[in-house]
């Protein structure tokens, strides 16, 4: 009986497992891959996080353009369960307009951005909703916390990421942000744990510049100055330390990130290119420097082809030629000097060649060969007209001057590789000699006397010496195929302190409108200017200033 | 071994194991909670440094200088050198000569 009693549990036992046991070989066995499989999906997630794009720094450290972590948010509108409730709360936390997130939480696709680039405060309003069907997306946003300085040179970056002009393109392979995904576990309740510690990967390295930025603000003032007043079509300011071919401003209108008027733009650069025709003459020691050319004019350079000085002049020693901006003078004794050695040591100067920048579509100016030059075209380049250099040539060719004839290639990145390079190095990268040391002094005598008594009278700057030229060069008229009487280009080149020069700059503004002359438009520019960054310097007075006795009041 | 000391034995050890377990998945939804909120915090930290950065550019320094200061770039004429023959030099009692002879022991 016992037997029989123990064999009925045995077997009410063996009932119930049986079952059991069928049903967990079905899920444990047969049905095991494809419910792993639910499971994993539903527990594991990825995530995306971003290393944001390298920062852009100047000489100093100080930061020039950085991205920081942003949030795009969007929308499943088919998780919505009360759309025309949640609709008002989402506009009201992101600030958007209500009928546009209404009209987006009734669409029919599953995926609808709400909005990029989020604001941290935004997506802390966001989280806080706790709303079903709005998801994050890891994004990234480049900032310039000086607002547009620099922008033509900085140029920009698109909404991927990726640089689309200027420095930003042309360092995009190392400036460039990463994604990296992180695998996640997700709990019943939604938390999450990383289910492999994510590995460590190196940031983009920062782009350190040679850029100094309160000089880039003072030339940018001083540009928006004469913007403001002469209205032109477009302007350029740089400024170079001549001792080691730094860049320390590159200031342009009109401000623009797909454009850099200072490096792209060739225009004929008019009389400021007479001291270097003129350094080809003495270097070739076709005129003795106390010989005086007849300048005066008209002059008929081919048969009806006439000449003009801007004032009638008769003989004139080199030194005037240059003081008084003579085109006869200057044209006479380019032709002494023949095609082929004026254009060689044109080409020594840098013009007709791009530099050594690697900017994205940074022209290398317009030279006429030789052997197709005439005797118009040679007087006519000699004085800076038929011949086209961008500002940043002719920045160049002065600060070979201020060296002491040595042509350096332009800096613009100290450092690519995040490191800093202490910015009171002041050794450059020669590219070739231009002139002898005695050529380059008489010609800055020359600069400096253009200053002090020529045409470039307005460029003084009061205890220091300033060498410089001004240039007024006329405008080819592509309609008419002739120069224009209308439009023309006003610049101003010059080193200062004369004597021993830290910093060249140049001033080119294009289609002023009132004035034109170099000497009325940009030479009061580069006083300006230069004032300024000597102070900024702390360039001591060569000379005493004049003294203005003060008129304070008696009682103290 | 006794067969009972074995069972607490297994049983002690199956515990711990379970608590091992619960405790390693505890600290690792924790750590997750850390990373993110110094994320959080580094990029909160990066929009105070730039907002900083914004501050202190020359253009933004300049516009308070100019509004809340009442300050200009000087001008040439700004300049006033006290030179050797100025006439407000060496002409008159300073005010350490004055109190010179009484400052004497």
């Amino acid at each position: 009986m016992l037997k029989t009693r123990l064999h009925l549990c045995a077997a009410l036992s063996l009932f119930c497992t049986v079952p059991l046991g069928a049903r967990l070989t079905q899920l444990q066995v047969l049905q095991h891959r494809a419910l792993s499989a639910i499971a994993e999906s539903r527990v594991e997630r990825q995530t995306v996080e971003l290393i944001p794009r390298g920062r852009i720094l100047d000489r100093n450290g100080e930061v020039l353009a950085e991205s920081l972590p942003s949030w795009s948010a969007f929308l499943d509108p088919s998780a919505l369960k009360h759309p025309e409730r949640e609709a008002p709360r989402l506009a009201a936390a992101l600030g958007l307009d209500r009928r546009t997130v209404a009209l987006k939480a009734k669409r029919a696709s599953r995926f609808v951005w709400l909005k990029q680039k989020l604001t941290p405060e935004e997506v802390a309003r966001l989280r806080a909703l706790k709303m079903e069907g709005v998801g994050l997306l890891a994004d990234e946003r480049r900032y310039n916390p000086n607002g547009e300085l620099a922008l033509n040179l900085l140029g920009g970056v698109g909404a991927d990421g990726r640089g689309l002009a200027g420095l930003e393109l042309s360092f995009d392979s190392k400036l460039r942000g990463k994604a990296q995904t992180i695998d996640l576990v997700r709990d019943g309740l939604g938390k999450t744990m990383t289910d492999s510690m994510p590995r460590r990967s190196d940031p983009p390295a920062d782009l350190v510049l040679s850029l100094d930025r309160s000089v880039q603000h003072y030339a940018e003032a001083a540009l928006k100055t004469a913007v403001e007043r002469y209205r032109p079509a477009w302007a350029s300011i740089l400024v170079q330390d001549p001792r080691s071919g730094d860049i320390l401003a590159m200031a342009s209108h009109p401000r623009d990130p797909l454009r850099n008027p200072a490096i792209e733009q060739a225009f004929e650069p008019g009389s400021t290119f007479k001291a270097v025709s003129m350094a080809a003459v003495l270097e070739e020691g076709v005129a003795a420097f106390d010989e005086k050319i007849d300048c005066s004019g008209p002059w008929e350079v081919v048969p009806r082809v006439f000449i003009r000085d801007h004032e009638p002049s008769g003989p004139l020693s080199l030194e005037e030629i240059m003081s008084r901006s003579s085109n006869i003078g200057i044209a006479k004794l380019a032709l002494r000097l023949g095609a082929d050695r004026f254009h060689r040591a044109v080409r020594a100067f840098g013009f007709g060649t791009k530099t050594a920048l690697g900017l994205p579509g940074e022209s290398g100016g317009l030279l006429q060969s030789p052997a197709s030059k005439g005797r118009l075209a040679l007087a006519n380049n000699a004085f800076g007209q038929g011949l086209a250099v961008t500002p940043l040539q002719l920045l160049g060719a002065y600060s070979a001057l201020a060296n002491g004839g040595s042509l350096l290639e332009p800096r613009l990145v100290l450092s690519s590789e995040g490191g800093r390079r202490p910015a009171e190095e002041t050794t450059g990268v020669p590219v070739r000699r231009v002139a002898s040391e005695d050529t380059v002094r008489r010609i800055v005598r020359m600069l400096e006397a253009v200053v002090e008594r020529g045409t470039g009278i307005s460029a003084q700057i009061p205890g220091y010496s300033v060498a410089g030229k001004t240039g007024t060069s006329q405008k080819l008229d592509p309609e008419r195929r002739r120069y224009s009487t209308v439009h023309y280009v006003a610049s101003f080149a010059g080193f200062i302190p004369a004597k021993q020069p830290r910093l060249t700059i140049v001033v080119v503004i294009d289609s002023p409108k009132g004035q034109y002359y170099g000497a009325e438009v940009a030479a009061p520019v580069f006083a300006t200017l230069g004032r300024q960054l000597l102070a900024l310097k702390g360039i001591p007075p060569e000379r005493p200033l004049a003294v203005r006795w003060s008129s304070a009041p008696k009682r103290l | 071994m006794k067969p009972v000391r074995l069972a607490v034995w297994i049983g002690a050890s199956i515990f711990f194991c379970a608590w091992q377990r619960i405790q390693a998945t505890r600290l690792s939804f924790e750590l997750e909670q850390r990373r993110r909120a110094v994320l959080e915090a580094k990029s909160r930290n990066s929009y105070l440094r730039l907002e900083l950065q914004n501050l202190h550019s020359p253009e933004s320094l300049a516009a308070s200088a100019r509004q809340h200061l009442g300050m200009l770039p000087p001008t040439a004429d700004s300049l006033i050198v006290l030179g050797e023959n100025h006439p407000r030099k060496n002409t008159g009692p300073t005010l350490l000569s004055w109190l010179a002879p009484s400052l004497r022991p």
